[in-house]
């Protein structure tokens, strides 16, 4: 038996060493004496793989959908090219047609020991098999694989109730006697007919109700719209609202002080509905069993404990999270549900939501996480400012956020504090912020030290912001800068961006700085580092004067510089006469 | 195609969380180190019954270990039955993990298979000195005649009667029974069903966590092996008193009406299971105490729930079963929440089978007096399309009827309504002629052929049950 199939184009590339990911993913040997063999092989080895992967990825991780394009490939190709796929299971092999097409030893990793084990001796996989179905044998392979075993179900129940139209299986349906001879046997076996050593009371569910009166019975069909009804009451969708009222019916029982039931018999049932409800993101249901559970007549001091550890997981980080998981891609703000839920629930849920909105990615989960936050401004600001300015970079940003929404003016005291720091996206954040903060001192005094950071976007936003609000005290520290900064590799952008910015905070001083540069006296002057750099500054910023003297100035420019100033120049003439014709006649 | 592989990783991804959600692996964890200690101990000792003598202080220790370990398993799990089949050892239902480079499995199936033995019963945990006494049972040699019968009766006359030893074993696959002989398949999977039974109320008077799994498997059996008429048919077992006691005849009938309901709504195979293993819980808290005291029929519902809420372990099936321990006696309307489905169900079920069961002094009333009375609930106690769908599946004269017929014959109904037009006209068998005799054999008349007319309902007066 050799190798003879080439890799899967899309499996993940294998290396050598013996890191957790590749033991798990190993593949087990591969095999087929025959193109059919090995094209079995390749369908379980594909099957095999797909079900270790969820030992080591989220269900959501893209390598798991490689397994599963794999799987499906490999299966689709053996049931369309040669029928059945008939499967003996022996203990760590399978086998085909009479031959080995799947072996693997090692007990934790082996397709045909899980299946073994459960009972299972036969599969049959037929080419009707839909994806459904392929799914369906994935999730109960997988399962056994994750290491869950089950009370309620094994394999062969799983298989069983599956109940797959394309697949069939046998199974072992238990242990039965080898020996037909009942002397041998000794002792009836315990599984044979056995009396109840425990009794119930011989009146047990007496008294029965009386009923009086009698009423014919005969045939009659049950009305179909009826039985829909009463099938929906069993179906997966009807999980989340029985799992509820079981919560409310056992937590309603325990007002009986003669209750056999007490808070702690049913702590764990309640536990576990909560977490399936969070699991299926079911807020309206997690709101009503916490209310259930609020309402609850508990009697010690061990079940009140109980009882308020369990009320404060509905506020927890992890459910929070999972609450805002489950809110819509376009969601606004916070559902009802959870914001009585957080009112109604005790705890510090401001530093929780912070929490959360520091893991949160999701874009719906951190605005809605946002409006919360926004709920605790009025009475915590300073704290929330206090958070921010020592928080990481991006939370930063996200309490900045919600502080420039709820309270402007508290914003803007947080800014300075924020100045010494430079990440990127904070200083972007602040530049957005400072953008609805009406002009003043500090304001200008922000914008000048940003119009000097590290990274350009953030400078040309800083000097875009400076030039909008037409400050006249920022037009000498930004004509320094210009003078200091136009030999040290300005970009144009740059340069363009301060000469306007200088020109709307004021022109009359611009003009004549622009004259300077344009026409410089001095032939040292003239010759300067910088001086192009100080001319496109100069072009940028005459175009949107009003005088006479601009067109003159450019001209003059243009005629003496290089090509690519040269364009600058056109290109600043050509904005300014579009703009002074939709402006219209003087 | 995407869209198919992103929608069934979501829906894989669900799944395993919901899995992992019903998992109590703490219990199957537990029962598997105490199986394997079980396994290793077991083998030592019987290997040092080739050493050392039996009074020899070399036994102390592991004997003391797996008198522990047997008390430990009989705490959590009850009754403690060790099988050894195929090279695996299971510990009732839970497969041993042995570490092929220690002592194994095989081993102890090798020691065990010279008596003809494939596992051993535990009813009881053990004292040090009947360890002592099994391990050099065991390690003795065997007989060549009934080795098997020997070692029961040594056990025995050893002072081990919590001890049985078993037969060898053999995993049996589905589709070796014959299926053409559906009856005789549906009686045996009845009669092993009061074993069953017998262990998990067991386990459940004890304070034991519940293992509904082998009671799955039962009904699993049950639901494959009975069909529309099987269910009704084998009725009549129950009349004679067969299947354990009164308490395990009532669950199990119970659960069969119960799944013949179910299967007439049309619920799937696998809601019939979690439906049929529901109605064998249902009334499981009558096998608690309450201060020591018989629990009441107040509390029995609460008291089930509570036994039931030891398993832990989030799972739709033990969800709807709590539930109907809890509202199987709740009228269907009224000024609370309608029960859940399967209460209302098993509501059907229970009651029935409470009017018409035999008691001492005798049953209630006839199964066909009972369907009437019941009858004039429906609405009120019963739901309504439920109950009409079991109407519509026993007839007029549910099996288990006895009728006098016109001409004078006393009969009993077998089956139930066969069909729309045969609702009120059963399948019987004759218990008396006309003259008053017993039939000199098996005798069945249709009431459905023309000239044969039921006269009267009977109701029965039988001592026993």
């Amino acid at each position: 038996m050799t190798p003879s199939e080439p890799e899967p184009v899309d499996a993940p590339a294998q290396e050598e060493g013996a890191s957790e990911e590749e033991e798990i993913l190993k593949e087990e040997v591969r095999l087929g004496a025959s193109p059919r063999g090995t094209a079995a092989n390749g369908v379980l080895l594909a099957l095999s793989r797909a079900a270790r992967s969820f030992l080591l990825y989220e269900p959501t991780n893209e390598a798991i959908r490689v397994f599963l394009e794999n799987l499906r490939r490999a299966t689709d190709s053996f049931l369309g090219e040669y029928g059945d796929l008939d499967l003996v299971v022996r203990p760590f092999e399978l086998l085909h047609a009479g031959e080995v097409v799947y072996l693997e030893r090692d007990r934790e990793r082996s397709l045909a020991f899980r299946l073994y084990r459960d009972g299972v001796r036969r599969l049959v996989l037929r080419p009707g098999l839909t994806w459904h179905e392929l799914l369906k044998l994935l999730e109960v392979v997988s399962i056994r694989y994750v290491g869950v075993r089950q009370t309620e179900d094994d394999m062969v129940v799983l298989l069983w109730k599956a109940g797959f139209q394309n697949l069939s299986f046998d199974a072992v349906e238990g242990f039965v006697a080898d020996s037909e001879d009942d002397e041998d046997q000794g002792v009836a076996a315990p599984v044979e007919g056995r009396a109840i050593a425990i009794e119930a009371p011989p009146d047990f569910d007496l008294p029965m109700p009386t009923r009086p009166n009698m009423t014919r019975v005969q045939w009659r069909e049950v009305p179909q719209p009826a039985i829909h009804e009463l099938l929906a009451e069993d179906t997966t969708q009807a999980v989340p609202e029985l799992a509820v009222r079981l919560c409310e019916e056992l937590l309603a029982a325990m007002a009986d002080p003669n209750s056999p039931l007490k808070f702690l018999d049913i702590v764990a049932q309640l536990n576990e509905t909560r977490d399936f409800l969070f699991a299926e993101g079911l807020l309206a249901h997690s709101v009503r069993l916490a209310y259930a559970t609020a309402s609850a007549n508990v009697s010690d001091a061990d079940s009140d404990r109980a009882c308020a550890e369990f009320l404060q997981s509905f506020v927890s980080p992890t459910a929070l999270a999972r609450f805002l998981h489950s809110v819509s891609r376009d969601a606004q703000e916070a559902p009802p549900e959870l914001q009585a839920l957080l009112e109604s629930m005790p705890g510090d849920h401001l530093r929780t939501l912070v929490h959360v909105l520091d893991d949160e990615h999701g874009e719906a989960s951190r605005r809605v996480t946002r409006r919360l936050i926004e709920g605790y401004v009025a009475t915590r600001g300073d704290e929330i400012v206090a958070l921010a300015a020592t928080a990481p970079a991006a939370l930063c940003c996200e309490l900045l956020r919600v502080l420039r929404y709820a309270d402007l003016a508290r914003a803007a005291t947080l800014v300075p504090r924020l100045l010494d720091r430079n990440e990127l996206e904070l200083q972007l954040e602040i530049l957005h912020t400072l953008q609805a903060v009406p002009t003043g001192p500090e304001v200008l005094r922000v914008l000048l030290r940003l119009a000097g950071a590290e990274n350009e976007e953030v400078r040309l936003r800083a000097i875009a912001q400076i030039g909008e609000r037409n400050a006249a005290p920022a037009f000498q520290p930004l004509a320094a800068r210009l003078r200091r900064d136009a030999a040290l590799r300005m970009s144009h952008a740059e340069a363009a961006a301060i000469g306007e910015a200088l020109a709307h905070c004021d022109g009359n001083a611009a003009l004549g700085l622009f004259r300077d540069f344009c026409k410089p006296r001095g032939l040292l002057s003239a010759v300067l580092p910088g001086q192009t750099t100080l001319q496109w500054a100069a072009v940028a910023g005459l175009v949107l004067l009003p005088s006479d003297e601009v067109e003159p100035l450019v001209k003059h420019v243009h005629e003496r510089a290089g090509s690519e100033l040269q364009a600058h120049c056109t290109q600043a003439m050509v904005r300014r006469r579009r703009a002074m014709r939709a402006a219209g006649p003087r | 195609m995407s869209d198919e592989i992103t929608q069934g990783q979501e829906a894989l991804g669900k799944a395993i969380e919901q899995a992992r959600a019903g998992e109590d692996k703490q219990l199957a964890q537990r029962v598997r180190e105490l199986g394997e200690s079980f396994v290793r101990l077991m083998n030592g000792l019987v290997r040092l019954r080739a050493i050392h003598a039996p009074d020899n202080h070399a036994f102390d220790e592991p004997t003391t270990q797996l008198v522990t370990t047997l008390r430990t398993l009989d705490r959590l799990i009850g009754q403690v039955m060790i099988v050894c089949v195929e090279g695996q050892v299971y510990v009732n239902d839970i497969r041993v993990r042995m570490d092929e480079r220690l002592s194994g499995p095989a081993e102890l199936e090798t020691e065990l298979g010279r008596h003809g033995c494939g596992g051993l019963s535990f009813t009881k945990p053990l004292e040090d000195s009947q360890v002592r006494t099994l391990s050099g049972l065991i390690a003795a040699e065997a007989p060549e005649e009934r080795p098997l019968h020997a070692l029961n009766e040594s056990l025995r006359q050893g002072g081990l009667p919590e001890v049985t030893a078993n037969g060898r074993y053999r995993l049996r696959l589905t589709g070796e029974a014959d299926r053409t002989a559906s009856q005789v398949e549906l009686q045996r999977t009845l009669q092993r069903a009061s074993g069953v039974i017998a262990d998990a109320w067991d386990g459940l008077a004890n304070e034991r966590v519940p293992n509904p799994l082998p009671v799955r498997k039962l009904v699993n059996e049950f639901i494959d092996a009975s069909g529309e008429d099987d269910l009704l048919a084998v009725e009549e077992s129950f009349t004679t008193g067969a299947g354990g006691s009164a308490f395990a005849r009532h669950s199990l009938r119970t659960t069969t009406f119960t799944v013949m309901i179910g299967r007439e709504l049309g619920l799937s195979a696998a809601q019939l299971a979690d439906l049929g293993v529901a109605a064998m819980y249902h009334d499981c808290g009558y096998a608690s105490k309450e201060d020591g005291f018989a629990v009441t029929f107040a509390h029995h519902g609460q008291a089930g729930v509570r036994a039931l809420l030891k398993q832990r372990g989030f799972h739709q099936a033990k969800i709807k079963r709590l539930l109907a321990a809890l509202e199987h006696h709740r009228d269907t309307a009224g000024d609370h929440a309608r029960p859940s489905l399967y209460a209302r169900i098993i509501h059907i079920a229970d009651d029935f089978d409470n009017y018409t069961r035999l008691r001492p002094q005798g049953a209630f009333m006839s199964p066909a007096e009972a369907l009437v009375r019941m009858a004039s609930a429906a609405g009120s106690s019963y739901d309504p399309h439920l109950f009409q769908l079991f109407v519509n599946k026993v007839g007029a004269f549910p099996p288990g009827t006895l009728l006098r017929l016109k001409d004078g014959r006393v009969v009993i109904s077998v089956s139930g309504a066969r069909d729309p037009a045969r609702f009120s006209r059963p399948l019987c068998r004759v218990l008396r002629n006309a003259d008053g005799r017993a039939p000199e054999s098996a005798e069945m008349v249709d009431t459905a052929l023309p000239g044969v007319l039921v006269g009267e309902v009977l109701l029965q007066k039988r001592s026993g049950g």
